[in-house]
């Protein structure tokens, strides 16, 4: 009977001790999700779209739809980052570039080709409130990348 | 806590709940080996970055797209032959193994990220479980099955903690919930989210029912009788998150749940 005590109290100790520490150990996790406050108003959410050949901009969405948040998230990092100085500056558009050039290469990979888009935006996306105290979007493009400007560094589309 | 705990009793439910476990994981490798590939090969790694070493130590080389196929076949096949009883001890260590190498380079995938992360405890649990072996009518101890219950309860009940330490008895003023909801509905287009965004009495009787359902899932473990009672609730949030927020945590946690019906299943089947 010793050892299935002896086992129960490891197996119980690690949940006991991640649960407490909120860390997470793979395959252990204190499962924090959903936990700490999102500050959507200083900062809202980055998505990237497509500007099609016609000129339609269309949101990038991806099989795998987690792709478009992850990428969002790092957007917004990055976007936090920023200052005035040059340095940063650099730091940021090179960031974002490698980034895009990911996303040029997954959507190639889904779409099979980038030939009916010409250009990425990433837009940031704010909410707020109304005057009947509905929520309410704000969409603003910071940014449009000519995917001329990616394919030197991503190569040709496989057309 | 009942007295079959270490001391042999009823009816032989660790083996019935190898065999339900085995079968439906199988069953969900099969039905997303094909998605699963896809995401493989997208090299998420190049996102998200590396995948998490076990236990924070280890880290999982990565491997080709051979391997993948491999793993997953191996996992398959030894869970296969877990629930048939083709040695079962050896199946559950091969799978236990082969789910760190199959699930490390695609645990970025929405459904799996977290979802599956009972899997591996519970194989290890099994593992050293002294029944695995023996037959349905057996008694047998029951320890093994309360840990895996156990297990269960630290998911919900460190999620309600970490939202308490973190936001107080705040986070159930709707608020919190409400951004999140709004969060999904800005970068993934969910209307869902964004209908129940637009209504904060909502997501404040929506925050207290998680918040109740998560610190008080532990009384299963003292009260089996309302076991049913949980699990039903659990279905049911597992079911909302994925209609509202695309996320998916049925999947994988499907097969643990099947714990909670290994008793019945087996005196059914003994009794046939």
């Amino acid at each position: 009977m010793t050892f299935p005590i002896l086992f129960a109290v490891v197996i119980v100790g690690i949940q006991l001790f991640i649960t407490i520490s909120g860390k997470d150990a793979w395959p252990f996790s204190s499962y924090n999700m959903f936990s700490a406050p999102l500050d959507l108003t200083e900062f809202g959410v980055f998505r990237v779209a497509l500007e099609r050949q016609d000129g339609e901009i269309v949101w990038w969405r991806s099989h795998f739809y987690r792709y478009p948040e992850q990428v969002g998230k790092r957007i917004r990092g990055l976007r936090q980052l920023e200052n005035d100085t040059p340095k940063t500056r650099m730091v940021v558009a090179l960031e974002t570039r490698k980034l895009l050039i990911e996303v040029a290469r997954l959507i190639q990979q889904e779409e099979g080709g980038l030939e009916s888009y010409q250009a990425f935006h990433i837009i940031e996306r704010k909410p707020g409130i109304d005057r009947n105290n509905e929520i309410i979007i704000d969409d603003k493009t910071v940014a449009r990348i000519p995917f001329l400007d990616l394919t030197s560094q991503f190569g040709e589309p496989n057309s | 806590m009942p007295t079959q705990l270490f001391i042999p009793g009823g009816v032989n439910q660790v083996r019935m709940f190898l065999i339900l476990f085995c079968l439906t994981l199988a069953l969900q490798l099969i039905r997303n080996f094909g998605d699963q590939f896809n995401f493989f090969k997208t090299s998420p790694a190049k996102i998200y970055g590396d995948s998490p070493a076990v236990l924070g130590l280890f880290r999982i080389p990565r491997i080709s797209s051979g391997s993948f196929i491999l793993a997953g076949v191996v996992l398959f096949l030894s869970l296969l032959a877990a629930a048939l009883g083709v040695i079962p001890r050896v199946s559950v260590a091969v799978a236990l193994v082969c789910y760190f190498f199959y699930f490390s380079p695609i645990i970025s995938i929405s459904y799996v990220n977290r979802k599956t992360n009972l899997i591996p405890i519970a194989l290890m649990i099994l593992l050293f479980s002294p029944s695995i072996a023996r037959p349905l009518s057996e008694p047998t101890p029951e320890w093994p099955l309360v840990l895996i219950k156990i297990c269960i309860v630290q998911m919900y009940l460190s999620a309600g903690i970490q939202k308490l330490r973190r936001c107080g008895l705040k986070w159930t003023d709707g608020t919190f919930l409400r951004d999140y909801f709004l969060n999904h509905y800005l970068w993934g287009d969910m209307s869902a989210a964004m209908r129940l965004a637009q209504n904060l009495t909502l997501c404040r009787v929506l925050s207290i029912l998680v918040l109740a359902f998560e610190l008080t899932f532990w009384i299963i473990l003292f009260v089996p009788a309302l076991a049913y009672v949980y699990v039903v609730s659990g279905i049911l949030f597992h079911l909302g998150t994925w209609f509202t927020m695309r996320i998916n945590y049925m999947k994988y946690l499907m097969p643990v749940y099947t714990v909670f019906i290994a008793d019945v299943a087996c005196r059914w089947l003994v009794n046939r």
